[in-house]
């Protein structure tokens, strides 16, 4: 015998009315779509901050392309970290900065006396047993991505155009960067 | 080939790697081998870094800085033979005789060979494989092309290997090499001015300094006079006039002890003398860094030894250091001797900055008359500014570990 | 306080705004968004979520049940912060890259391995981990993991990961109490109210319910039942629906709702499921005791997300199959998937509304075709034939077709019991057991009997291979099995697909797809069965030429509205 509408009483109505609008809108959340591909999740973002050369591409276009997201970015690479270098005191800006000390280590920039256009980058770690395989850095709507060599005796130093982006990223003030 | 300016190549199984430039570098990085003005820093420059600085290294040693940029103009790849052409390059370099950045080149001096810490060149194989490759593809400016080759290797070469006009030089010890190209013997030079010792700049009584113009100092043996006698070699020319020599002039490190454990730093204590920079026992009351003249010539020093740390910052007005400066004649020695503060329970780490120079320079003297209120830092840029005067600079750093009483 | 930390309930990840969701008509691009990204996550190894983890993450959300599962998660987080190691809870919800309770095993042993605190404050029992707080013991399953972290991963895609791990901090930091997670998973609670606050409006929802309330009573009577909600009732909710009036109630935007015929079947397949909840629950509230305290309307959000669980199962076969491991296997291909997704995502709705789903399959597929030529703008003399039903499926047609369909799909499952059978797995045994329920197992049982010492409580490894040997054999087990097992045999040989070639049989992966989806597969081909049944017995074939042509002319005259020249 069929179930009739009125038969269900006020509870059974509005009980009706709650399950239907649950499953309208349980099948629009799960046939959400679009043209344009959906953000990275958490997952996805950690995955890439814990991941190596193959992921830096990706993290640096999603930094690029969501603004919202650079807070969470910022968050799981404190999370995931071996040492974090935060922005430069404002007092000490005046000039491009040459040195950056952070939780776990310090970093100083060379320029070399070989070549003035190139530049060492020499990372100091507080804990030689930790050892990054890359530097993070973001500064405005770049993130900047540089494979390390392993430290020898708790330092590793990197060699580079005094015009690449590790240098510039690194002189900037605003510029914060993890080692990972 | 013992006057003149000598291009160096290291000879690889790749044909030959010049050696384009050498360039001191900041004492605090490491030692890198770049490709030809590159940024691209070649997988052996771990390897070159261990070989330059002391304590293990040998191109410390032998020119007194830790830190250099090689450009070399091809790769060189794994093994140990580029060592040898490397270290006569270094040699070379501190006497101001390497051809660099293609300038020209009275003699071009190729070279394979494992170096080791006693000097000894050691075998390292293919030497034919790198002779022809050699022959194939490089066309030398200069003839004749010595040909150093180590001498555990020379049955190697088969005979007609070497290219039309290389002439093989097969050796066993550096010196040898040395001696050929005219290196490292001693000529007069006019005498500089008397010692004057400068002590505790900025100190406020931690600070000892001893200025010794004697070779017997409280029962100390002067370090030996370590210039090994030079090989005998059928392609020696005869030893030139005496020179300045800042090599022999030497740098050493002895650790004071308490003579036992409940006198604490108070009492007489013990020296030890010790490797700079080799882990040493707790219980330091302090350091006596001494530079000897082994040399045939005086020579004049400036030595600075500051005691490094985080503590400084909460001791900003007893900073222990000392500095001695003066003419040093053969067989002095002078030293300086510093102690950390009392109060200091954790390891320390004593800086020191010996400056060589066959005489007087008064603007060495400029650079160490504010060094005590120098930085960390500061002490890096004077070093660096040093290094740019040409002057033989060593820069030592030894980690102490005060007594803990 | 969670509401300053996160200080923004409409965060926007995306681009959409407050704005946007409006000019959607309440849905919010930034949820849908906020969903997307935790469904589309896949880190390399396939979906990180499976289609049940997020259908459950959806039944949660949109019924607002989240208070026990945020409970549930501030727990876990506790265990998970200690196992993470160096990088705490994030190492555990983010780093196991697909979310299946093995990973999560596998993640919480090698944490219990370097954290001492597994010793004494958690321990890992046989089926999750163990909380000891001095005020009582709780208890996550391995199984609710992947589940509770679908619902992080939605959380910090909506609130941000300093807002979360903000109110988890504070938990982490506090005493170690079962009181603490609950202070953490009130204030998470709070947090996610206020965000679907904003981005989860019920409005347009409760409008569609309640048009198609006030269509049926205005079609069927007020009286109107359960039964009366059928095929003819969504042909003519379908066909009625205009912007200016439609079945006589006033005008709203609902009517581009329901532009597709099957945004009609489906509204109207929830509608059912939605009385029959309804049902359920005055049958419930019958039977309490005087003196209830239930207040009238009153829907309590975990008895609603049971409703949802028991009454939703849509979409789930075809995604199953979607996924690793079955997805090694192609079982269908992509145009059989298309045509068996309407039976997948009505589930039983789909036998009860057979002829909707004949008229969707027909001239559904001719409102997609007519749909495409309006996007591009094509003109009439390119659109008026498809209007007509020219070149569509007949009924006959279409009955056909499936016919074809459900023969081609038996063969695959029968060529992916013969590759079990080949391979050697139990769920071979367990396939030709279901599919043979009357078999005579008597003298197996007996030999397997003798073979276990006495009592079969599981089979063991090398049972299985006597096990399929006898079930193929006749003698043991009768002719219908033995047949079941040489049909199937022979069938693998004819069956070229991916994942059924003998190269791709020895792979393991494949393996456990085949035992992954053929049941899934035979389910979905059962329901498919009921429902050439229900349309065979509510169209016989003498009158399908006719209800096709009747058919045809309501059809045409609705794509002449919405797509001929007056559109």
């Amino acid at each position: 015998m069929s179930v009739g509408w009125r038969d269900l009483g006020a509870n059974g109505q509005a009980l009706a009315e709650a399950v239907y609008t649950a499953l309208d809108r349980t099948a629009e959340l799960r046939t959400a779509g679009g043209d344009d591909e959906a953000p990275p999740s958490s997952s996805t973002l950690w995955a890439w901050v814990m991941g190596g050369a193959e992921t830096r591409d990706r993290l640096a276009a999603t930094w690029r392309r969501y603004p919202a997201l650079k807070d969470d970015v910022a968050a799981l690479l404190d999370r995931a970290a071996v040492a974090s270098l935060p922005r430069v005191a404002a007092a000490a800006t005046e000039d491009a900065v040459a040195r950056r000390i952070g939780t776990g280590a310090a970093i100083r920039l060379l320029p070399s006396r070989a070549t003035p256009d190139q530049t060492y980058v020499v990372i100091t770690l507080d804990d030689p047993d930790r050892t990054p395989g890359q530097l993070i850095a973001v500064t405005g709507d770049d993130l900047v991505v540089q494979r390390l060599d392993p430290p020898v005796d708790g330092t590793i130093q990197v060699l580079t155009e005094t015009a690449s982006d590790l240098v510039r990223a690194l002189a900037d003030a605003e510029t914060r960067v993890w080692l990972l | 080939m013992t006057t003149g300016r000598v291009r160096v190549v290291v000879a690889t199984t790749e044909g030959p790697a010049e050696i384009r430039r050498i360039t001191a570098e900041d004492p605090s990085l490491r030692s890198v081998i770049c490709l030809a003005g590159t940024s691209q820093a070649l997988p052996i420059s771990n390897a070159y870094d261990a070989f330059v600085r002391a304590p293990t290294g040998m191109i410390e040693r032998a020119v007194g800085h830790p830190a250099f940029r090689v450009d070399v103009d091809r790769p060189i790849g794994d093994g140990e033979s580029w060592q040898l052409g490397l270290y006569l390059a270094h040699r070379l370099k501190a006497a101001g005789r390497l051809a660099e950045d293609g300038a020209p080149a009275d003699g071009v001096l190729w070279a394979t060979g494992r170096v080791d810490h006693d000097g000894r060149i050691g075998s390292v194989g293919r030497i034919d494989v790198k002779l022809r490759r050699s022959g194939e593809s490089w066309r030398p400016e200069a003839a004749p092309v010595l040909a150093i080759v180590p001498v555990a290797d020379r049955e190697q070469i088969e005979e007609g290997a070497a290219p039309a006009g290389f002439e093989l030089l097969p050796v066993d010890q550096v010196d040898m090499v040395i001696q050929h190209l005219g290196l490292g013997i001693p000529r007069p030079v006019r005498a500089g001015p008397p010692w004057r010792f400068v002590g505790g700049l900025a100190a406020a009584g931690v600070v000892a300094i001893v200025l010794v113009l004697s070779p017997a100092d409280v029962g100390i043996e002067p370090p030996p006079a370590v210039e090994a006698p030079l090989p005998a070699s059928t392609r020696v020319a005869s030893p030139p006039t005496a020179a300045f020599e800042p090599m022999a002039l030497r740098l050493a490190l002895e650790e004071k002890h308490a003579q036992t454990s409940d006198a604490g730093c108070a009492g007489a204590g013990t020296l030890a003398a010790v490797e700079p920079g080799a882990e040493t026992v707790a219980g330091v009351c302090a350091l006596r860094w001494s530079v000897a003249n082994t040399g045939a010539v005086s020579a004049h020093v400036w030595l600075y030894a500051v005691v490094e740390g985080a503590f400084r910052e909460y001791a900003s007005r007893t900073r222990s250091s000392g500095y001695a400066a003066g003419r040093l004649e053969p067989g002095a020695v002078a030293s300086v001797t510093v102690a950390p503060p009392s109060w200091l329970r954790r390891a320390a780490t004593v800086r020191a900055i010996l400056v060589v120079a066959a005489g007087e320079r008064p603007q060495i003297d400029q650079v160490f008359t504010d060094i005590d209120l120098a930085s960390a830092d500061d002490l890096d840029r004077k070093v660096a500014g040093l290094i740019d005067l040409g002057v033989h600079v060593v820069d030592r750093r030894h980690r102490l570990i005060p007594s803990l009483r | 306080m969670v509401g300053a930390t996160t200080g923004d309930a409409r965060r926007d990840v995306g681009g959409a705004s407050v704005g946007r969701m409006v000019l959607d008509g309440g849905r919010s691009a930034a949820l849908d968004q906020a969903f997307r990204t935790v469904a589309d996550t896949d880190l390399g190894e396939g979906a990180k979520y499976g289609p049940a983890t997020i259908r459950a993450l959806a039944h949660v959300i949109t019924a607002r049940a989240y208070g026990k599962p945020l409970l549930e998660l501030a727990h876990l987080v506790r265990v998970a912060e200690a196992a993470g190691g160096r990088h705490g809870w994030p190492a555990v919800f983010f780093g196991v890259r697909v979310a299946r309770p093995s990973a999560f095993r596998a993640a919480m042993q090698i944490g219990a391995r370097r954290c001492a605190a597994f010793d004494a404050e958690f321990s890992l029992v046989e089926d999750g981990v163990e909380i000891a707080y001095p005020d009582g013991v709780f208890r996550v399953t391995y199984g609710r993991m992947p589940f509770l972290a679908a619902l992080m991963e939605f959380l910090v895609t909506a609130l941000g990961y300093r807002a979360v791990d903000g109110v988890l901090r504070q938990g982490l930091d506090g005493r170690f109490a079962a009181g603490t997670a609950s202070a953490s998973a009130n204030a998470l609670s709070r947090a996610l109210y206020d965000h679907l606050k904003a981005h989860l409006p019920a409005a347009q929802a409760v409008r569609r319910f309640r048009r198609l309330i006030a269509f049926l009573a205005a079609a069927r009577g007020a009286g109107f039942g359960l039964d009366d909600v059928d095929d003819q009732a969504v042909l003519d909710y379908w066909a009625g629906a205009e912007p200016d009036t439609a079945a006589g109630h006033p005008a709203d935007d609902g009517a581009d709702d329901v532009r597709t015929f099957r945004a009609a079947v489906e509204q109207m397949a929830r509608l059912r499921t939605a009385i029959e909840a309804g049902a359920e629950r005055r049958a419930i509230d019958g039977a309490a005791p005087l003196g209830s305290d239930r207040e009238r309307g009153e829907i309590d959000p975990e008895m609603l997300v049971g409703v949802l669980e028991a009454h939703d199962e849509a979409g789930d076969p075809l995604a199953v199959l979607a996924e690793f491991p079955a997805a090694r296997v192609k079982f269908l291909t992509g145009r059989e998937t298309a045509e068996l997704d309407p039976i997948a995502a009505l589930g039983r709705q789909a036998v009860a509304l057979p002829l909707s789903i004949l008229r969707l399959a027909t001239f559904g597929a001719v409102q997609n075709r007519l749909a495409q030529a309006a996007r591009r703008r094509a003109p009439l003399a390119e659109r008026t034939p498809l209007i007509n039903g020219v070149g569509g499926e007949t009924y006959a047609e279409r009955r056909e077709h499936w016919r074809a369909l459900a023969d081609r799909v038996q063969r695959i499952a029968m060529a992916a019991l013969g590759a079990l059978l080949e391979a050697g797995r139990l769920e071979a045994a367990t396939e030709i057991i279901d599919q043979a329920p009357d078999l005579d197992l008597s003298v197996l049982r007996r030999d397997l009997t003798a073979q276990g010492g006495g009592a079969v409580v599981a089979l063991r490894g090398d049972m299985a291979a006597g096990l399929l040997t006898a079930l193929g054999d006749r003698t043991v087990v009768g002719d219908r099995a033995a047949d079941l097992v040489a049909e199937a045999r022979g069938a693998l040989r004819a069956v070229s697909r991916s994942g059924f070639t003998a190269g791709d049989r020895a792979d393991p992966e494949v393996r456990d797809g085949l035992a992954a989806g053929l049941p899934v597969l035979r389910r979905l081909m059962a329901r498919f069965s009921e429902l050439r049944a229900a349309v065979d017995a509510a169209l016989p074939v003498e009158r399908q030429d006719a209800r096709f042509a009747a058919d045809r002319a309501v059809f045409a005259r609705r794509f002449e509205r919405l797509y001929g020249e007056a559109a």
